[in-house]
């Protein structure tokens, strides 16, 4: 029987196609499944509002919902000054979406179930907060690990487990969504396992296998559930974070 | 605006900022409370793999440290989980 991490294997599609700093550059299927979900995330947002009705078609529906969704959560998380943050928010969610629903697909990557895209993408999130946060506040910025109020003989403990509850951020962050991803399809592939076991057998455990298999019936749905939280969720906590730099509490 | 009894238009719009106002705090509540679901959990692992894996960087960074920035870091992650269940609990209570 296959492996049950197969699924998560990076394949190189391609010889090494250029250098970067010692490290050959190859296309792989991880690369592949990325490109998809751009393109897929590109063509859903410009075809869909290339007719701009007044009277919204389905797509126009869907693309606008998904625009409406973010923008109104960005907005109450972390208020007005982070509207020009939204496009780079919104982008986060799109990208993630499309990666987490092509990883449904059979035969498929979830490229969001290997912590190193979903680190990328927080490690590049944290670097423009730390850059906004010492724009807009200069030196001020290092009063965010300060709680206001504190008095100084507890300041010597609180604020270096700030700075380090800080620092984790972006680990807790892109942990959240690899084990949300990582778990989903390794229980799919366990219980599709026991069904196929149990189907192939004799009669009486044929019975029983079909319990397996409506639970991987319903846990595909499931997973489309959580293919969409999941992004909405790492899109909520951005903004989350953002606002600690814009607002300094 | 109140003394003149022509701008219904203005009121109008006024009564309407307000509801939207009020809509939008009270949608901003929601998303606090529901934000705050689950995140528990995942802040605890986070917080003491990312110490682990920022104390590992440092030690790799800093040969003479090794091992104790990677041990001070995972017992600091360690605190930080405590400290970030710790106050997700009393934001919701």
């Amino acid at each position: 029987m296959a492996s049950l991490l197969e699924e998560f294997e990076i394949h190189n599609m391609s010889g090494p196609m250029f250098t970067v700093a010692g490290h050959s550059i190859t296309f792989t299927n991880s690369t592949l499944f990325m490109l998809l979900a751009i393109t897929a995330g590109t063509a859903l947002m410009v075809l869909a509002m290339r007719p701009a009705a007044m009277v919204p078609g389905r797509w126009q529906m869907l693309a606008e919902t998904l625009y409406n969704a973010i923008a109104n959560m960005v907005e109450s998380t972390a208020g007005e000054k982070a509207r020009p943050f939204f496009p780079f928010i919104f982008t986060i969610f799109v990208f993630i979406l499309f990666c987490n629903l092509f990883g449904m697909l059979p035969w498929s990557l979830a490229v969001t179930s290997h912590i190193v895209v979903n680190l990328a993408i927080a490690l590049t999130l944290f670097a423009i907060i730390l850059i906004t946060g010492f724009v807009k506040h200069g030196f001020h910025f290092f009063s965010l690990f300060v709680p206001h109020g504190l008095p100084w003989y507890m300041a010597i403990f609180i604020v270096p487990i700030e700075i380090v509850s800080f620092m984790v951020r972006p680990f807790s962050l892109s942990i959240r969504l690899f084990a949300n991803m990582l778990a989903g399809h390794i229980l799919l592939g366990v219980f599709a396992g026991m069904a196929a076991t149990l189907l192939t057998a004799g009669w009486a455990l044929k019975l029983v296998g079909i319990l397996p298999l409506a639970f991987n019936v319903a846990m595909t749905g499931f997973e489309f559930f959580v293919a969409f939280l999941q992004a909405y969720i790492y899109a909520i906590l951005s903004a989350v974070y953002l606002r600690d730099a814009l607002e300094m509490h | 605006m109140d003394n003149d009894p022509d701008s219904t238009k203005l009121e109008d719009l006024a009564v309407r900022i307000q509801k939207a106002d009020t809509a939008a705090t009270a949608k901003d509540g929601e998303t606090k409370k529901s934000s705050n679901n689950g995140r528990v959990g995942y802040d605890f692992i986070g917080a003491v793999l990312g110490g682990g894996i920022i104390g590992g960087a440092l030690d790799q960074a800093f040969p003479s440290l090794a091992p104790w920035a990677l041990i001070g870091m995972v017992v600091m992650g360690f605190c930080v989980g405590i400290w970030l269940v710790w106050k997700s609990f009393s934001e919701t209570s």
